[in-house]
């Protein structure tokens, strides 16, 4: 036994024996049946939810926050001006064309559509929950339940009632299947069906974006894996959803996290998103990859994958700041994202959703912008109906979900969904 | 549940490596005689038996691969709550306790996972036990050496905590994570060379 191993088992042996039996309310007729019944004398149940017990004071400071925004900063935040990680000076002004507007309602406006939400869960607090939302009554149509031993890790559109997700077999290791929901009338779960056919390879994160047309299946791929020093290398993969083989395939071997794929109408341009935002637990570069930032992939390519790509946006910093969950517009020419940038002085930045040129990432109209300056993501997963008209944000800090009318700026609160915890992803 | 030869020369068998050379740590033996498996009532006792002998040994597996007390709870309970649900279904009864071992290692890296995620929604975690603030008495090596395993990708971190803390072999491991042998063992070296790299580093 070298020495090194024997610093690992003296390590790990310490660390276990932090843990010891007087730590345990061993009662299992009570602990067994409830998910929070392990909870310690003294202890409210639910007192250990992590993450909840830090939303509390969190909401009290957004209340508070809200108030001072709304009367004293808003005006003067509306001309602020913030620096891009790119060192680039950009103008952050309400749109010039028609402004953002609340309604309270909406449903009149609202597309004749279902809207599904993956929320994540809490670990031994909630598992994660697919909920199905009649865009117009907005209530929950159908709560779809994964399979016995599966947790759905995933959610992408297709067609107009349906779905595809992402299923994790907790008894296989590790094992992903793609599923299809198909939706009945009146929002109810028609079918739920494995894929079988479609190997789903695992990655650090799952992604998915079906094509428009419901026939191909765009994936992240991972071509070398994490190393200590550097994120992995990622590509995609284009599936033949009929026959389950990969079509098209775009290697890729320089290293950073690849996410957020959304496909344009045509059915060719998938757009990408490559950063370290994700697992800021492992290694990341101490500069910005250069090759960070929003990239769209012409799959009639056959090339790898930054040789058949162009990136409109470059230069995304690798932790807090940036871009994240960039959608594509059905025609391709413009990308809207959720953006956060901080502000010269160092202070507290708000969290925006934005439309960019796919062209040349011009910032062309901010769509919306979260009424709390934060240190984190106030809004932080973004999708597009079909149409390209309505997009759905998702907000932790709320959990509210909003809709968006992106030709006219016109903003609906939509609902908010039950889980804390994880977060949410959402589609429709 | 009738006790069978192949299930006491495996009892034997884990007894031994549990008293022998290796010093295994895994919490008691791999297999369990259980007076009834059939679902309600009998399938509860069955867990609960488990539950009192294998808890501390399962929190204690998972506060190493996740470093948090409160999550190592969470996900031991969800192995246990998951154990009783597929009680009716388990093939192998005499193999719940490799089950509940695969569950709290699958689980603890799905919530790693699912952590990426979370930080966009600003979720923050609890400092690891053996960070600074919670863990002055292991000492700087110790700390050291947890860090550097910590930073490693979590298919190597979850190899050498199934290795050096629970002592299991090579085919052991490679059943847990459901991957060959031989991916453990270069899995292994890799995370044993990287450390070595790493620490080097820290400590020049």
């Amino acid at each position: 036994m070298t020495a090194l191993e024997d610093r690992l088992r003296n390590a790990f042996a310490a660390v276990a024996e932090i843990v010891t039996a007087d730590d345990l309310a061993f009662e299992p007729d009570r602990a067994l049946p409830g998910r929070r019944a392990h909870a310690r004398p003294g202890e409210r149940a639910g007192d250990g939810a992590g993450p909840k017990r830090r939303i509390a004071p969190a909401l009290v400071v957004g209340v508070i926050l809200l108030v001072v925004v709304g009367v004293v900063l808003l005006p003067r935040l509306a001309r602020h001006t913030s620096v891009t990680p790119a060192g680039v000076t950009v103008t952050v002004a309400p749109s010039a064309s028609p402004g953002p507007s609340v309604s309270a309602t909406g449903a009149d406006v609202l597309p004749d559509r279902y809207l599904v939400a993956l929320e994540l869960g809490d670990t031994g607090v909630r598992s994660p929950q697919l909920t199905v939302r009649d865009a117009r009554s907005r209530s929950v149509t159908a709560t779809p339940a994964p399979p016995d031993g599966i947790e759905w890790k995933a959610v992408a559109a297709a067609q107009p009632g349906t779905f595809y997700l992402l299923g994790d077999d907790l008894r296989a290791h590790p094992s992903w299947w793609l599923y299809r929901l198909v939706l009945g009338p009146a929002g109810r779960v028609a079918s739920i069906n494995r894929l079988d056919a479609v190997h789903v390879p695992v990655v650090p994160e799952p992604w998915l974006a079906v094509s428009p047309d419901g026939r191909r299946l765009a994936l992240p791929a991972e071509y070398a894996p994490a190393s200590l020093d550097a994120p992995p290398a990622m590509g995609i993969q284009i599936v033949d959803v009929a026959i389950g083989g990969v079509e098209r395939e775009f290697p890729n071997s320089v290293r950073g996290y690849l996410t957020d794929l959304s496909w344009a109408d045509d059915g060719r341009h998938l757009a990408f998103q490559i950063d370290a935002l994700l697992h800021p637990e492992q290694p990341v570069p101490a500069n910005p990859s250069s090759r960070a930032g929003l990239w769209i992939l012409d799959t009639s390519t056959h090339s790898t994958l930054f040789e058949g790509s162009r990136q409109p946006v470059t230069g995304q910093q690798a932790h807090d700041e940036g871009y994240i969950s960039p959608v594509l517009s059905p025609d391709g020419t413009r990308i809207f994202v959720i953006s956060r940038h901080a502000v010269a002085d160092g202070g507290l930045a708000p969290t925006r959703v934005v439309e960019l040129d796919a062209a040349t990432g011009r910032q062309l109209r901010v769509l919306l912008t979260h009424p709390v300056p934060a240190t984190t993501w106030m809004i932080s997963e973004l999708a597009l109906d079909p149409s390209g008209r309505w997009l759905v944000a998702w907000g932790g800090g709320d959990q509210g979900l909003t809709v968006v009318d992106a030709a006219t700026g016109h903003t609906t609160r939509f609902a908010r969904l039950s889980l804390a915890g994880y977060g949410a992803l959402v589609t429709w | 549940m009738p006790a069978g030869t192949a299930a006491d020369a495996a009892d034997a068998a884990d007894a031994a490596t549990a008293a022998g050379l290796s010093g295994r740590r895994d919490p008691g033996r791999m297999t369990a005689r259980f007076p009834d498996t059939a679902p309600g009532h009998g399938s509860r006792d069955a867990v609960g038996l488990l539950f009192a002998e294998h808890r501390l040994g399962l929190l204690r597996l998972g506060v190493l691969l996740l470093g948090d007390q409160r999550a190592a709870e969470d996900v031991v309970q969800d192995a246990f709550i998951g154990l009783l649900r597929h009680w009716p279904r388990l093939r192998d009864p005499e193999r719940a306790v490799a089950y509940l071992r695969a569950s709290v290692v699958n689980r603890g890296r799905s919530q790693l996972r699912r952590r990426a995620v979370a930080r966009r929604v600003g979720v923050r975690y609890e400092p690891p036990v053996w960070s600074a603030e919670s863990a002055v008495l292991l000492g700087e090596d110790r700390r050291a050496v947890l860090a550097a395993v910590r930073r490693l990708p979590p298919r190597r971190q979850i190899v050498l905590v199934l290795r050096y803390y629970l002592d299991l072999g090579d085919d052991e491991i490679a059943e847990t994570l459901g991957i060959a042998p031989a991916t453990v063992r270069s899995t292994a070296t890799r995370a044993l060379r990287a450390l070595g790299d790493l620490l080097g580093e820290e400590e020049a």
